[in-house]
């Protein structure tokens, strides 16, 4: 179910209805209600896959009850392993085998041996990237005993399958989200309308910003051979506004959704091309992925301790696997690559961790240095999307050599089509509110104005937004 | 839940009458527009009682093909065409009906082709006709053919936000500045050569029945005094069974295979500017 479609319209306010008018005096009828509410969520994409979830979530709480109960190191590393397996091994198998298989094809062939493998018509599972990692975590935390293990397999599975941030997160740690499911959930109205001028600053982003750029993106994309460098650059900066668009939109509607039942998510996106350098962008974008993947992999690996190269190894592998973990084509790997390449500079300077704060934190205007920062890491973000988009390595090559003919001219396809002059406008507006709000989790925060923010807000989604060319979130597809 | 409730339904309200003000706005802006941007708009826009020798409907194949200036220079009679790309018979019907409801003519021209058995509306077409949805006579029509016209009239503002592309603010800012090509030359307007999809040879096979939208327009055109002709335009190497059309439409004329020069041709389906030049000349000895 899409969160802008009119099935969702219909969905949420039944749901939560009934949440908080039917099952709300009972912590137990909470749980199970929205496990409910989250398998017909899912289901109505494809029913088929909620074995795969109830799979998952049914060895994991086992195995979280066995390692509460296990001493012995040796038992506890087994029960981990089988975590880790079948987890992975689920995403191994739907995301990754046939790419594995097409590429052991070519090694072969490459060196002389042809051998036949036919590929398999896998449909990849929506958002199991997302409650794979999610249930990883708790496994884990159980293991290193950061967690006690829910002895509630209604809870458990609650955990696992929250609607709101299902298919495409936040990727949720059980140390943050489960604690919520022990307690029974009371009303909490100013929550509840900031959830839902969250909800509709994520609509805004989804429907007015990514799905208009998504037009001339997907165009441009298409048909890269047919246009002037300037448009080419053009293409890459709409595509870089589409996928934020769309991915914070979703965190924005995830969160917000959340908050109608009473749930507190981590912030997902934090105004990300404000960054100043790399390693800022990445502390700022999908920051539960970027924290699992530093809490889970990069810091088990030796983080940013031992030798210079030991660091330097352990940079390469988090961006090369939080690259391959978006998809299953070696676009991703050259995108996670160069993001690596784009952050070393800042880990062999040491100063990869100068920008912790927020831009510009104490005035309104950036100073000129900030502002030559912001534009250089975005610049290198764009440049590095361009693999992100890309069908294929060669092609992301093709699009940028075209970028580099350093021709000028905005074909009349640019300028005559709908949105054309409209569109970087609407960019703008949402620069200018996001820089003025950079601080916040949202724009549309409680204060005098914020109902008229968002009327604000809701008409130009009305005037502006993309109706006949809905789009589906890009990140469903990981 | 009380000042939640609260909230939201004043939220919901304000929202509603945001949309009841914007589809007012819009709606008056594109029946009374400043520069009418579609064929639609400029028929519904024009001096009543206006007294026309003929008037030409179809789909694009009538809007690039037939140029009354041209015609007008030739035999002194002035008429319109009314073409629209993208019509099928419903929206052509809407057309004639709307247009001898407002405007005399003697002579009707209708253009037939591969859309013959099309009883259904075009998602496209019927488009410029969204914003006078609230007339009785065209809803009634609408609500035959497509079961989503309740909403399309009723729901404030849907209309405009399903067809953001055709119908969105874009559109609505050019009605003020930026004025339509066909005006000036009474709706044609020519195409220019486009691919080489002409090459490719095509075969329509057309079902033998009638259509009860052309029926209804001969029943319209009886009832007004209106003699009504139809006819086919030119294909680029295509063969089309256009003896059904011979059998179930009155006053037919086959142009089909007229030309096979590919030089007239902007694709299979549609000449480009020499090619309209010449059909309109074929087209007023024909008929004038």
């Amino acid at each position: 179910m899409l969160f802008n479609s009119i099935d969702f319209a219909v969905f949420l306010p039944i749901v939560f209805g009934i949440y908080w008018f039917i099952v709300s005096k009972k912590l137990k009828l909470q749980n199970l209600f929205i496990v409910l509410a989250s398998y017909v969520f899912y289901g109505w994409w494809d029913w088929r896959f909620l074995a795969l979830i109830a799979f998952s979530t049914a060895i994991d709480y086992a195995v979280g009850v066995a390692l509460s109960k296990q001493k012995e190191r040796t038992t506890r590393k087994v029960l981990l392993w089988i975590s880790i397996v079948v987890n992975l091994g689920f995403l191994g198998f739907f995301k990754y085998y046939n790419f594995f298989l097409d590429n052991f094809v070519s090694a072969f062939s490459f060196f002389g041996k042809n051998i036949q493998a036919n590929s398999l018509n896998i449909i990849l599972p929506v958002g199991i990237s997302f409650y794979t990692f999610q249930t990883l975590s708790y496994t884990i935390d159980v293991y290193k005993r950061k967690l006690e293990p829910t002895k509630d397999f209604i809870v458990f599975a609650a955990f696992v399958s929250f609607f709101p941030q299902l298919v495409a997160g936040p990727i949720e740690r059980a140390t943050n989200l489960l604690p919520q499911f022990y307690v029974k959930r009371q009303f909490n109205a100013s929550l509840a309308k900031d959830g839902l001028r969250q909800m509709v600053w994520g609509l805004f982003k989804k429907i007015v910003i990514a799905d208009n750029c998504a037009q001339f993106a997907n165009d441009i994309f298409s048909n890269y051979d047919d246009y002037s460098s300037s448009t080419l650059w053009l293409g890459a900066v709409y595509f870089a506004f589409q996928i934020y668009g769309d991915f914070s939109g979703y965190s924005d509607i995830a969160i917000g959704t959340s908050k109608l039942f009473g749930f507190n998510l981590k912030q997902n996106f934090a105004t990300p091309y404000f960054s100043r350098d790399i390693a800022e962008f990445w502390r700022r974008w999908h920051i539960s992925l970027s924290t699992w993947f530093r809490d889970y992999l990069y810091i088990p690996l030796g983080g940013s301790r031992g030798k210079k190269i030991i660091q330097l190894r352990n940079v390469f592998v988090i961006f090369i696997v939080s690259g391959f973990w978006h998809g299953a084509n070696w676009t991703f790997i050259v995108w996670g690559t160069l993001n690596a390449l784009f952050f070393l500079p800042l880990l062999l300077t040491n100063k990869n961790r100068k920008h912790t704060n927020v831009v510009a934190e104490n005035h309104t205007i950036p100073t000129l240095r900030e502002t030559l920062q912001m534009i250089i890491t975005f610049v290198l973000t764009v440049f590095a999307w361009i693999f992100f988009r890309a069908e294929s390595v060669e092609k992301a090559l093709l699009y940028i050599k075209g970028i580099f003919e350093f021709s000028v001219q905005l074909e009349d396809r640019l300028t005559l089509n709908r949105y054309a002059f409209e569109l970087l406008p609407l960019i703008g507006i949402l620069i200018i509110i996001e820089w003025f709000s950079r601080q916040k989790e949202h724009p549309i925060k409680t204060n005098a104005y914020s109902t008229l923010y968002m009327i604000f807000i809701l008409l130009l989604i009305i005037l502006f937004g993309s109706f006949s060319n809905i789009q589906e979130f890009i990140y469903f597809q990981f | 839940m009380k000042s939640f409730l609260k909230y939201f339904i004043v939220t919901i309200f304000l929202f509603f009458i945001l949309l009841v003000i914007l589809d007012f706005t819009y709606s008056c802006i594109y029946r009374y527009p400043v520069h009418a941007r579609n064929k639609v708009s400029w028929l519904m826009n024009k001096p009543a009682n206006k007294v026309y020798d003929y008037a030409i409907f179809g789909s694009s194949r009538v809007f690039f093909h037939l140029n009354p200036e041209q015609i007008k220079s030739k035999t002194g009679l002035n008429g319109i065409n009314l073409g629209y790309p993208a019509s099928n018979n419903f929206e052509i019907k809407l057309m004639v009906q709307e247009f001898l409801k407002h405007q005399k003519t003697k002579k009707i021209f209708i253009q037939v082709d591969d859309q013959y058995n099309k009883e259904h509306f075009d998602p496209t077409a019927i488009i410029p006709w969204l914003p006078f949805i609230h007339n009785a006579t065209i809803y009634n029509e609408i609500k035959a053919v497509d079961s989503t016209a309740v909403y399309k009239k009723y729901l404030p503002f849907y209309r405009y936000m399903i067809y953001d592309s055709k119908l969105g603010f874009r559109e609505l800012m050019m009605s003020f500045i930026n004025p339509n090509k066909f005006e000036s030359t009474n709706g044609f307007i020519p195409m220019f050569n486009g691919n080489n999809e002409r090459k490719t040879a095509k075969n329509i096979v057309l079902e033998n029945k009638k259509n009860s939208h052309l029926e209804a327009i001969i029943d319209i055109c009886k009832n007004k005094n209106v003699d009504v002709f139809f006819f086919t335009a030119p294909y680029y190497d295509t063969n089309i069974n256009t003896n059904v059309l011979e059998q179930n439409l009155p006053n037919y004329k086959d142009f089909s295979n007229t030309f096979e020069r590919e030089d007239y041709f902007s694709n299979s389906s549609h000449l480009n500017e020499r090619g309209a030049e010449a059909f309109t000349n074929l087209f007023s000895l024909t008929y004038f």
